[in-house]
């Protein structure tokens, strides 16, 4: 007869980590985030990138879906103004943006957790440090809780 | 006789002459109902149906709402073939002309074939407010004095006076063009301009609390939200064939009354009223829950107003600001590493 096992104690619970969306536009800033890459710039692993055509392309919906499925923030990066590829997509992006950001913060959303930027293909450092930036911000705000869907 | 009635009485024989003579194919405009308090829309095609039309504070639906489905052409290939646009006279307070603007500017409806018969607008009743008021004695019967105050007359047979002010819907108390600008005749006179602006300006009382209890008092608004869509099918302005609350593929929102996807319903439907919004009070009027489904549009509208200068609805030729963009669009909410 075996003695008793005791009942084997939990795994460690991982430290929390923030996961971060990030829309990038296919002809600016996921190309930054390429030079970032071969230029072997360290940035956070915590973010998960989702390329897109154009910032332009992006609909608040799949911002509040992105924040609805459990991200800590989303953010969201196109070409500087005058740059883009669709010549405008960006600036008809800038007004939804803007108004998107202050509606979240206006019902409680924390505006760190929505996050535009313009990054340019040349600038892999900057694409870095945004992200840096982004990602240093949602750790400090703790898990997303409020718009997250939980089944 | 009160102003209202003069004014019904114009109107019947506007639309009688209209129908006769074959101006329009149609008159659309609002009936007495059954219930006090309250008007139906009524669609009048022939002239001696003209006395069905009704004018008092209690035209509350917003009509431009019907306009869209009239002028989309049968989706049959043959039948459209033969098909031509009826022309429609519309009974219009100022918001349902703005609402009327902003359908034209996005080309839902012809403005050729439109008859506008604007209606200097006095306020319409918040139904709610005015039951409030009367507590728990029922209406039976309910009109305008001279005064343009609220007379109803409740069970036991007594009439009881109703503060117009005290009665008005909030939209109205914020309207700033109660009458029409854009219309092709007016009937009544136009009063002296409300200043409405300071009533708009008024932040919501949730406004100046921190973000988690901001978001408290947002949860408990919307938890009350029963996901019945009224107040999109009442909205003039959302007449999307394809809306993105009925798409399955992907379901961008859950369809159930789980508190993320209501609140994730109610920040899409704002967001795609932002500088559309006419402010008529449709939606409010609609929700069977008392929500005040305004509050985010309106903010928004604000916003709109402050950054762009665009007010809704104003002028046909206006472009809305979230279909333009400018090189120097303010831009300090980026994120700069």
């Amino acid at each position: 007869m075996s003695p008793i096992q005791s009942v084997p104690e939990a795994a460690p619970q991982k430290a929390w980590e923030p996961h971060v969306v990030a829309f990038l536009c296919n002809w600016c800033s996921y190309a930054g985030a390429d030079l970032a890459g071969v230029s072997r710039i360290q940035y956070p692993h915590n973010v998960r990138i989702i390329r897109v055509p154009c910032s332009g392309r992006i609909n608040p919906a799949f911002l509040l879906r992105a924040l609805q499925n459990g991200a800590d923030a989303v953010l969201v990066s196109g070409c500087h103004p005058g740059d883009c590829h669709y010549i405008s997509g960006n600036l008809a992006a800038r007004r939804k943006f803007g108004l998107l950001k202050n509606l979240l913060g206006y019902i409680g959303i924390e505006p760190e957790r929505i996050q535009f930027t313009w990054v340019s293909a040349s600038e892999g450092g900057r694409f870095a440090a945004v992200i840096e930036k982004v990602v240093e911000q949602a750790r400090k705000l703790g898990p997303n809780r409020k718009l997250v869907k939980s089944v | 006789m009160t102003a209202s009635h003069e004014i019904e009485t114009r109107l019947r024989e506007t639309a009688e002459g209209f129908l006769g003579a074959k101006k329009v194919d149609l008159f659309l405009g609002y009936e007495k109902a059954s219930l006090p308090f309250r008007t139906t829309p009524v669609f009048v095609t022939a002239p001696e149906e003209a006395t069905r039309l009704a004018w008092n504070p209690f035209c509350a639906a917003n009509l431009a709402a019907y306009l869209p489905r009239l002028f989309k052409a049968p989706a049959d290939a043959r039948e459209a073939k033969t098909w031509s646009p009826p022309t429609v006279a519309v009974v219009v307070k100022g918001c349902d002309a703005r609402s009327v603007v902003a359908l034209i500017q996005e080309h839902q409806v012809p403005r050729d074939r439109l008859v506008l018969v604007g209606i200097a607008c006095r306020g319409i009743v918040d139904t709610r407010k005015a039951e409030r008021m009367l507590g728990e004695q029922e209406a039976l019967g309910a009109g305008e004095d001279v005064n343009g105050n609220i007379r109803a007359v409740v069970e036991d047979g007594t009439e009881v006076t109703l503060r117009r002010e005290q009665v008005l819907a909030d939209a109205c108390l914020e309207c700033r063009s109660p009458t029409p600008a854009i219309r092709d005749l007016l009937l009544g006179s136009p009063g002296e301009p409300r200043e409405a602006d300071a009533a708009r300006r008024q932040p919501a009382d949730f406004e100046s609390q921190p973000l988690d209890s901001r978001w408290a008092r947002f949860q408990q608004m919307i938890s009350k939200c029963i996901r019945c869509n009224a107040c999109r099918q009442a909205c003039p302005m959302c007449y999307c064939r394809d809306c993105l609350l009925d798409q399955t593929r992907p379901r961008w929102i859950g369809a159930g009354t789980d508190l993320s996807d209501v609140a994730i319903y109610h920040l899409v439907r704002a967001f795609h009223m932002a500088g559309r919004c006419t402010e008529c009070g449709a939606c409010v009027r609609a929700c069977p829950m008392g929500i005040d489904v305004r509050l985010l549009v309106r903010r928004l509208n604000l916003e709109v107003e402050d950054l762009y200068g665009y007010r809704p609805g104003e002028a046909i030729d206006a472009t809305p600001p979230l279909s333009a963009f400018a090189m120097d669009d303010p831009q300090e909410f980026l994120t700069e590493p």
